[in-house]
């Protein structure tokens, strides 16, 4: 038997990198842990950055797993900006989105790409999308 | 064509039900490539190998070759061709500027249909850099979805 969605809300993920000084090559490491009232299906990913120089942060090389299972979202990290947009122009997830289980635990890491040795300010990588609420049990007919 | 005749639109050959009937779940990935210190005038060939455990549809696609804001950002001066090596058919008659067939997240280029790539498949990215300068790193992303079938699971 499938759960029902009863309900749905616009919601929005985060996760913030604080930022590296210059020659910093350090990979880092962040967890966006999906709350347990909901599954989440992100529509959208967008990239803010925190002043300084955005070209630094799209630069940026970054892998996305699921801790639980090991599978990465990707075959190879990838840079920031092949993946997260804009406010104005977000990067829309293909075929209407990803969805994310309640409890699940969403591994994020991030490095500077090889050569770049200057400074990278603070970013946000935000994942943009719906809680969805389950509830009930569909029976088919 | 006939009443009997059925069109495959966009939007089933997305869903893949059409393709592959016994398609049990699809989950978003996306498959890069890399390229380093592609010499001026000169070529690079790299390859996105499809993983064994799912087919894959390309959905849109995108690159960079650095900067990030629209006015600063970096379009190279390369002409791509892509092969589907199992068939040997490329997917375009000629090469063509990266900048023809690949955007940015902000805008990527959404494929006019889907390409669909079977698992274990192998699809060839030859890039030629046509400008006078070295090209450092030249990242190109293939986004789409894993479509995962029964038969992916012999």
């Amino acid at each position: 038997m499938a759960k029902v969605v009863i309900a749905r809300q616009q919601y929005s993920y985060a996760v913030k990198f604080e930022g590296w000084a210059p020659g910093d090559r350090e990979a880092k490491t962040k967890h966006i842990k999906i709350e347990a009232d909901s599954d989440f299906l992100a529509r959208n990913q967008v990239v803010a950055t925190e002043g300084g120089s955005s070209a630094a942060v799209a630069q940026m090389m970054l892998i996305v797993r699921d801790v639980a299972s090991g599978r990465m979202f990707m075959n190879e990290p990838l840079p920031v900006d092949a993946l997260f947009g804009s406010g104005e122009f977000p990067y829309h997830i293909p075929l209407g989105g990803r969805l994310w289980y309640l409890s699940q635990l969403i591994e994020v890491v991030c490095y500077p790409s090889p050569g770049f040795v200057g400074e990278v300010p603070a970013f946000e990588l935000v994942f943009n999308g719906e809680k969805l609420f389950l509830g009930g049990d569909y029976v088919p007919e | 064509m006939s009443q009997n005749d059925r069109v495959i639109t966009a939007e089933e050959a997305m869903g893949a039900y059409v393709l592959v009937p016994d398609t049990v779940t699809q989950d978003t990935f996306s498959y890069g490539v890399t390229f380093r210190n592609i010499p001026a005038g000169g070529a690079a060939s790299g390859n996105i190998s499809v993983q064994a455990d799912s087919d894959f549809l390309i959905h849109n696609q995108v690159q960079y070759c650095g900067g990030a804001s629209d006015s600063a950002r970096v379009i190279p001066n390369v002409t791509v061709v892509l092969t589907d090596t199992g068939s040997g058919r490329k997917l375009m008659s000629e090469a063509l500027p990266v900048d023809a067939i690949f955007g940015s997240a902000k805008l990527p280029y959404i494929l006019p249909l889907p390409k669909y790539l079977f698992a274990r498949s192998v699809l060839q990215v030859e890039v030629v850099n046509n400008s006078s300068a070295v090209i450092p790193v030249l990242h190109l992303a293939f986004n789409g979805v894993k479509v995962f079938n029964k038969s992916n699971n012999n």
